[in-house]
């Protein structure tokens, strides 16, 4: 067990966004986060990433055992063992896209980094992004970036907010092979994903959240034989035009 | 055109006294107001909520009285008011500062206020430290955001600080007044003063327009 989160809820104001989540996540496993607009997924990663706060509940992390790096700790900081690719704003608006994938890099490895770099880029296939700055880039690429950024880092979790909503269906496979490639050298994954298809592909188990609860868990191959109203009338009425 | 050339020449030195009083008091503001308006805009960022709305209201008050008024205001009710002589000079170095840290203080606010926290968080997460996160990702990106503004507004106190002359600071329209009511060529004396003035804004103007577009376009991505 990699992370226990334990009855968790958050409010904003008198909204409930998170209800009483509880989630085991095992380490090396790669989970998929399904539920319609606003039922807090969003919320629910940011809150295991840290980068939000709960009100009640805790989640605790297990990152002692399993594979160890070279690596520089800043404190007792999760980050970027924990990580997170943001739904939005994924970037950093002043700096090419070489230096966004350095700089972090740099901070984690002082050493090493310009091998973990060399190979980030071949595998992305960046060569010809490197100079440009993020606003001479598609949003789609973007997203690329910032899966590199995160992958080069080697977090022990990942936590991926809709990383697949720009991209087109040649890289979204490209993707989806070097995340399960992450997921094999021991990196646990969480991903939102509105596409069906994708968790299909990536995922081997899901959650379905709506309204802030978990309504539905199960391995992703049964996911053909939904149990929550949303799944079933995403699957059975086939309301995922995408 | 003679005419021009002949009174640039014979009052050279007056010119060259007025060019001087008008450099010192404008690097003395931009100086100070610039600092005191980053020292100013961090404390109003770093205070609860209430006092920055009290920030906010002095400011809109200080920035509301036109300059000659406020100027006017340092130089007689307030000294007066604390028994004390400042020379004119002083004076409206004081007072140009005084609303030069204000005006900064409102451009820096504002891009520290609307920081998009999301690339703060971004950097924190890939596990940069919250020294790097401020040295390498937010002072950098409101830098980028304030300058062109913060320039502009310097362009704006180097031509206010002409009515400084209202209280006879000797600087460069105090004097070309005075020649002029002893040669009386207005036509000459206020042409060299536009041109003048040209030489000295219209490269900061350009300075500032060519970091405004390139500024724009590297932070377009929000
Ligand atoms: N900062 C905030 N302040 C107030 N309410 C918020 C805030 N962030 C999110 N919410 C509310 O929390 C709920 C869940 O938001 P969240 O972003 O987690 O949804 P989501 O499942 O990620 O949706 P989507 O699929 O559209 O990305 C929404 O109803 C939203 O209005
Ligand atoms: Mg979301």
């Amino acid at each position: 067990m990699i992370i226990r989160i334990n009855n968790i809820s958050k409010a904003y104001g008198t909204i409930n966004v998170l209800s009483n989540i509880s989630l085991e996540i095992s380490q090396g496993r790669f989970y998929t986060l399904l539920g319609p607009n606003g039922s807090g997924k969003s919320t629910l990663l940011r809150c295991i990433a840290k980068v939000d706060s709960i009100d009640t509940g805790s989640i605790k992390f297990n990152l002692s055992d399993g594979p160890k790096s070279e690596v520089n700790r800043h404190s007792e900081s999760l980050w970027p063992d924990v990580t997170i690719v943001f739904q939005h704003f994924v970037l950093f608006p002043h700096l090419n896209i070489k230096q966004n994938i350095l700089l972090p890099l740099k901070s984690r490895y002082r050493e090493n980094y310009s091998e973990i770099f060399e190979k980030t880029i071949s595998d992305f296939q960046f060569e010809h992004l490197l100079q440009k700055m993020p606003w001479e880039i598609s949003v789609g690429q973007r997203q690329l970036v910032a899966i590199a950024r995160a992958i080069s880092l080697r977090p022990r979790v990942l936590l991926l907010d809709e990383i697949s909503s720009a991209l087109d269906n040649l890289n979204a496979k490209k993707i989806a092979l070097l995340l399960k490639d992450a997921v094999l050298n021991g990196t646990t994954i969480i991903m939102v994903t509105h596409s069906i298809n994708f968790a299909k592909y990536c995922a081997d188990e899901y959650f379905v959240i709506t309204d802030g609860s978990i309504v539905e868990k199960n391995l992703i191959q049964q996911i053909d034989n939904p149990k929550s109203e949303f799944l079933k009338k995403s699957i059975t009425e086939n309301k995922y035009l995408i | 055109m003679n005419d021009f050339f002949q009174i640039l020449n014979e009052y050279q030195g007056v010119f060259w006294d007025g060019f001087w009083v008008t450099i010192q008091l404008c690097l003395i503001v931009w100086i100070t107001g610039i600092s005191q308006g980053i020292i100013l805009s961090i404390i109003a960022y770093k205070v609860p909520i209430p006092f920055f709305y009290i920030f906010q209201l002095l400011t809109l008050l200080i920035i509301s009285v036109p300059f000659l008024i406020t100027l006017y205001w340092f130089y007689y009710p307030f000294q007066a008011l604390i028994g004390r002589n400042f020379s004119p000079f002083v004076t409206a170095a004081f007072t140009l500062s005084f609303i030069n840290t204000f005006l900064v203080y409102q451009v820096l606010i504002s891009s520290l206020r609307n920081f998009p926290n999301q690339i703060a968080d971004t950097a924190s997460v890939c596990g940069l430290s919250s020294i790097d996160v401020l040295r390498k990702i937010k002072i950098p990106i409101i830098l980028r955001k304030s300058i062109p503004g913060i320039v502009m507004l310097q362009i704006f106190i180097l031509q206010t600080s002409i009515f400084s002359g209202a209280i006879s600071v000797q600087e460069i329209f105090k004097k070309a007044q005075l020649i002029n009511s002893e040669v009386q060529q207005p036509v000459t004396i206020y042409s060299a003063m536009a041109v003048f003035f040209i030489f000295l804004c219209f490269p900061i103007y350009l300075l500032s327009i060519y970091y405004n577009q390139k500024y724009t376009k590297e932070l377009a991505e929000k």
